[in-house]
């Protein structure tokens, strides 16, 4: 392991016409209790610390889905730099949207997002090479914890649910990705998280 | 769970299918698909999506009289086996996993074990291929052709 850990450009900034980047995200995406990620058989690629190669649960666990609506799903979803004395680090805010108020989606959603630490998977519209930039997570490596929550009944955006800002401080890298070979082999690595081993 | 279990499990559902699940039993249903079909419940935006699972499970019950066999080797959530040396890169989830591929894979790459939920302390040993039709009729010392018989009018 090196002493130092380098900070050295290795590409051009500029822009490919085949692959600008495009705003915004999907309407879709995951979010795990980190307690349920089993972080000893986590793979990241050999050619690119920021690529999760695979990501699996314990077992009897499961990843969880996130639907939004609208035409900006995840809307305020950002990642600003932090300052530090030493080192710069980033911190991202996840808003989501619940749009829901009853005993059910209080006692399995709203209470636990309220005081647990998350690891999310979101889908990107911006694609990348061959579907690698698709994948985006966020907490992997400080958890996603809530920074804010609302529940105006009044609500014309939230038609009186809630809105819930989960967010990963302090985390040592701008993005990490989850892209296994292909499109097709991490499309099925997304839908395995889904599924709950028995 | 029992095949009868099952069945009583779901006579008792069946009871209140015309109006809204409740939560419990849609907790039921989903074991009891999972129990019965072998995989798992996956629950949609679709309103009847448990309403459809007992009917699945209903037909499924009447068509086979069994429950699902249970599978030997299960991979942990989210991990795929996707490998360009194995099965011609063939993508293979715990849907369409057979315990005969994850021995084979384990075999090949023991070092992943890590990735599966549940493996059996005796690996499973592959099923014997039955042989190829054109090596049957090879091997075959001499394929009579079957006799014609006579239509006897009676």
């Amino acid at each position: 392991m090196p002493s130092t850990c380098e900070s050295l450009i290795a590409q051009d900034i500029s822009f490919a016409c085949d692959k600008l980047s495009v705003r915004g995200m999907e309407a879709d995406g995951l979010i795990m209790n980190r307690d349920d990620i089993d972080f000893a058989s986590t793979v990241f690629d050999s050619n690119n610390p920021n690529i999760i190669k695979t990501l699996v649960m314990k077992a009897t666990k499961k990843a969880y889905e996130i639907a939004q609506l609208g035409n900006t799903p995840f809307t305020g979803l950002v990642s600003n730099l932090n300052v530090g004395t030493y080192r710069n680090t980033w911190t991202h805010d996840i808003p989501i949207a619940v749009l829901g108020d009853d005993p059910d989606v209080v006692e399995n959603i709203i209470d636990p997002l309220s005081n647990g630490t998350f690891v999310l998977i979101l889908r990107s519209k911006t694609k990348g090479t061959a579907g690698n930039g698709e994948y985006k997570v966020y907490g992997y490596a400080q958890g996603c914890r809530a920074s804010a929550g609302t529940n105006d009944k009044w609500s014309e955006d939230t038609e009186g649910g809630y809105l819930i800002t989960l967010q990963e401080a302090n985390a040592p890298k701008a993005g990490l990705f989850f892209y296994n070979t292909d499109k097709a082999t991490t499309d099925a690595a997304y839908a395995a998280l889904k599924v709950a081993t028995p | 769970m029992s095949l009868d279990e099952a069945k009583r499990i779901l006579e008792d559902v069946r009871t209140r299918f015309n109006s809204a699940f409740s939560p419990a039993d849609k907790d039921t249903i989903a074991r009891l698909y999972e129990a019965v079909m072998g995989k798992r419940f996956r629950a949609t935006t679709c309103q009847r999506c448990y309403h459809d699972a007992v009917i699945e499970i209903t037909l499924y019950l009447r068509k086979n009289n069994i429950m699902a066999q249970e599978k030997a080797y299960i991979m942990k959530s989210g991990f795929v086996i996707s490998c360009p040396d194995f099965h011609n890169g063939k993508i293979f989830t715990n849907e369409n996993l057979t315990d005969e591929i994850a021995a084979e894979y384990l075999e090949l790459y023991p070092n992943r074990k890590q990735f599966f939920a549940r493996v059996p302390d005796k690996p499973v040993k592959k099923a014997q291929e039955p042989l190829k039709t054109d090596e049957v009729i090879k091997d075959t010392p001499k394929a009579k052709k079957p006799r014609k018989t006579k239509k006897t009018g009676k």
